[in-house]
């Protein structure tokens, strides 16, 4: 029976991240011709960083022991974790603040639904994947892929750096997602929905290597914004073997798991609806 | 109180008094509104903290050995550089956000029944919000001015006509890019085109020196350098030469293109915005 109720349970959330996932690609879909403009967006931010790092590496040689085919390698995995963060925490949280602030999440409540689930996963943005995801990636790529021989890469160090990025993304988006939760105290919460981005992306231009220690150990602690970039392409790139990393990490993912269910049932407790 | 304003014999006539009226109360408004939220306020002033960290510590890992400039004067050209960017809203240029959700969510219309200059009250209305941005702003400036203290009293007083002209330009920028909400409805694709451009370009990112020599000239001679480079360098310069007149010039001269253009874009939009509603 238990069992059951199990196979029901994740029958359920698979159908809540599918239809808000579908309704999410429709919607953005909506406006054609800033999709057209979103990824021409995508294609002049990565010409200008790149600009950016031709121009730095013309005065420097290395950035905390990271050569220039490196940095680009790095920048591969800043994007990917940009919109993974994008898509499934950034739109999500911002739809929870509006809907406190609005009074909406009212509806939400009483939907016959897993509410955490729902509210994490409300929209997934399918079409930001599409327009603004791959022509920020792509580049990169292309312009990688005649330099791979120069990147130390090793399979264990792969798939760990894999790990860390799904582990550091679970991480990473209950962290802005109890951020957000604010909102159930203050009302609003645009600027501490910002406080978490800029946190989660704090770890998004210096490699591992080049933070000072008190900072690399708030970065893998309590405000984790290493792990998803930082520690994943310390791994890629064989600069760090040490494997222990990965059970530390995958703790740390199931410590931050409970502490957003905790966080989510006290906020609850003292939602004050706007709309009654 | 009538007695203060001014009859249509004086300088300013009634009608622009009230006008100006009205703006100072929306942008008040549009702060008191900000401001409400008190929790808000703190957490603006810890990610603009923490944004700033960002840049502290990148640059303490790339060093300074290769910029030519200590590791003070370089701290000090990034907090006027962000400093004059931010206080002139050219860091995510959100007025042009404003503009096109405005636009989008058919707020304008009541916006053009008003007596007021549509542009301007909205620029007021969204000045007020950006209340705590301008202190934090104006407070990097100062901090800046501090650790590197200027020395040649006429680029102080030419780091503000620059500051003025960049905010000029800004707007206008900020005015052409949101009227593109009249011709394709959500327009924030486009915003993020120039504001990435922007941002590379001003040097608020990169000081513009570190250009390679054949494009040097042209970058610094851009529209985009009078938001965070030109004010910067200005604050830091030793020597006020021929080149710095001609930078102040351009940025004048882009001021004043710019702001006509946005004027002629926004009326050429809203004939099109009444073509298709109200």
């Amino acid at each position: 029976m238990k069992r059951l109720e199990f196979k029901k349970s994740i029958k359920l959330r698979w159908k809540i991240i599918s239809s808000c996932t579908m309704f999410g690609f429709k919607e953005s879909m909506a406006y054609s011709l800033n999709n057209w403009g979103n990824l021409l967006s995508m294609i002049v931010y990565m010409i200008t960083y790149l600009i950016f790092l031709d121009v730095l590496f013309g005065r420097v040689k290395m950035i905390a022991g990271y050569g220039y085919t490196e940095m680009l390698f790095f920048t591969l995995i800043v994007q990917i974790n940009y919109y993974l963060l994008f898509i499934i925490t950034q739109v999500n949280t911002e739809r929870l603040d509006t809907s406190i602030n609005t009074g909406e999440l009212d509806l939400w409540l009483v939907k016959p639904v897993p509410a955490l689930w729902f509210v994490s996963f409300r929209k997934i943005n399918l079409g930001e994947l599409l327009f603004g995801a791959f022509p920020a990636t792509i580049p990169l790529l292309v312009i990688l892929s005649g330099k791979w021989s120069v990147l130390n890469m090793s399979f264990g160090g792969v798939m760990a750096g894999i790990i860390f990025i799904i582990l550091g993304q679970i991480i990473i988006h209950c962290f802005v997602f109890m951020i957000a939760m604010t909102a159930f105290f203050t009302g609003e919460g645009k600027h501490a929905r910002n406080v978490g981005v800029e946190l989660s992306i704090f770890g998004d231009s210096i490699p591992l290597e080049g933070y000072p220690k008190f900072l690399k150990y708030i970065g893998l602690t309590i405000v984790p914004f290493l792990v998803h970039t930082a520690l994943a392409v310390s791994f890629f790139l064989g600069k760090n073997t040490n494997y222990y990393y990965l059970v530390y990490v995958f703790g740390l993912a199931v410590f931050f798991l409970w502490l957003k269910t905790v966080a989510w049932k006290f906020s609850l407790k003292h939602y004050s609806s706007a709309s009654s | 109180m009538r007695g203060n304003i001014p009859n249509n014999g004086g300088i300013v006539s009634k009608n622009e008094f009230m006008r100006f009226a009205t703006y100072t109360k929306t942008a008040v408004l549009g702060f008191l509104q900000v401001a409400n939220y008190r929790t808000e306020v703190w957490f603006q002033v810890f990610a603009k903290i923490l944004v700033f960290a960002g840049i502290v510590l990148f640059w303490s890992v790339v060093g300074t050995g290769n910029t030519g400039q200590t590791y003070y004067q370089l701290i000090a050209y990034f907090l006027v550089a962000n400093g004059a960017r931010e206080l002139i809203d050219a860091l995510y240029g959100k007025f042009g956000s404003t503009i096109i959700d405005d636009i989008k969510d058919g707020k304008i219309s009541s916006y053009l029944l008003q007596p007021t200059h549509t542009v301007i009250f909205m620029y007021f209305k969204h000045f007020g919000t950006r209340g705590v941005t301008i202190v934090f702003s104006i407070l990097y400036i100062i901090v800046g001015i501090v650790l590197a203290p200027p020395t040649s009293l006429v680029a102080g007083l030419l780091f503000l006509v620059v500051v003025g002209s960049g905010a000029i330009i800004c707007f206008s920028q900020s005015t052409i890019v949101g009227c593109g909400a009249f011709w394709m409805t959500e327009a924030k694709g486009i915003k993020n085109v120039v504001n990435h451009i922007s941002k590379v370009f001003s040097g608020a990112m990169i000081p513009l020196t570190f250009f390679p020599i054949a494009y040097q000239t042209s970058v610094m001679l851009s529209p985009f350098a009078s938001y965070a480079y030109l004010p910067a360098t200005l604050m830091q310069t030793k020597t006020v030469d021929s080149f710095v007149f001609l930078q102040v010039g351009v940025s004048i001269g882009w001021a004043v293109i710019l702001l006509f253009l946005s004027r002629l874009v926004w009326r050429k939009g809203v004939k099109r915005y009444e073509a298709i509603g109200i």
